[in-house]
């Protein structure tokens, strides 16, 4: 068994390895993400996404009137609305995002809604900080996509209350036969 | 990489986020393609919770090798 310490700067130096490496380029990651901002909601449609699914991941959450919640991977802000409607216009919703263009899209939204309490911040999610803790968190449709999921779910960690809720909602292949042959694939 | 627009599928949250919360909870959506995994952080870090006097620690199932043999003896002996 490591000592502790001898760990925490292996896990430091593993982690900065995956974020400077060519698995984790953010360039590539803004840019696919920029190309597809606008196509988000048909996406929704196209991969048959329960209709009930977002509203639900808030539900578990648990927040109340005047929480502070982050959204890790906010994009256009598909959550917004049940996100707001959960903390009232006294609570404040975090939203962190690598990519622009879907940062654009979710402002635009605030603005034509006028919600004042959204912060969006542009920033790899293992690199921002808040100076409060929060009392939620949620992963959309984000843990999957980034390559350095470790990290950032580590450093999330740290900034969620005790007793506060950590929710991801995500999709996968179904189990069994589907999850078989993906696994059997001949790629990388 | 396996990569699709959907993230890559080989990888599972549930497996790191069922290792730091108590009350972890998971559901599933349309024929099992779609997840939600919810949790509560503990109040105390496992780091706080080594720190407490035994006392005080939370109870946990987690019972020592010559516990456990303690406990199979005592079975043995009531059963016969």
């Amino acid at each position: 068994m490591l000592p502790r310490s001898l760990r925490g700067e292996i896990d430091e130096l593993s982690s900065h390895a995956v974020r400077q490496g060519t698995i984790c380029d953010h360039d590539l990651i803004r840019q696919r993400y920029n190309r597809i901002a606008a196509f988000i909601p048909f996406f929704e449609y196209a991969f048959f996404i329960p209709s009930g699914l977002r509203k639900r991941a808030v539900d578990l959450l648990k927040l109340r009137r005047g929480d502070r919640v982050l959204e890790v991977g906010c994009g256009t802000g598909r959550n917004f609305p049940f996100l707001r409607d959960a903390v009232g216009p006294e609570g404040h919703v975090y939203g962190v995002d690598l990519s622009e263009g879907m940062l654009g899209r979710a402002r635009k939204l605030c603005h034509r809604r006028q919600w004042t309490n959204f912060v969006l911040i542009e920033a790899d999610a293992a690199d921002y900080a808040s100076r409060k803790l929060f009392d939620g968190v949620l992963f959309s449709f984000s843990y999957n996509v980034m390559p350095h999921h470790c990290s950032v779910l580590r450093q999330v960690w740290r900034q969620l209350r005790p007793g506060g809720r950590l929710v991801i909602v995500d999709a996968r292949l179904p189990q069994g036969f589907w999850e078989n042959c993906f696994d059997h694939l001949p790629l990388g | 990489m396996k990569q699709t627009l959907l993230g890559n599928p080989l990888v599972r949250p549930w497996q790191y986020h069922a290792a730091l919360v108590d009350d972890f909870h998971m559901e599933d959506f349309r024929f099992s393609s779609y997840y939600i995994c919810c949790g509560t952080k503990p109040e105390l870090s496992l780091a706080d919770r080594r720190l407490l006097p035994a006392s005080r620690r939370p109870r946990t199932n987690h019972r020592s090798p010559s516990q456990r043999r303690r406990r199979k003896l005592d079975k043995l002996k009531t059963q016969a």
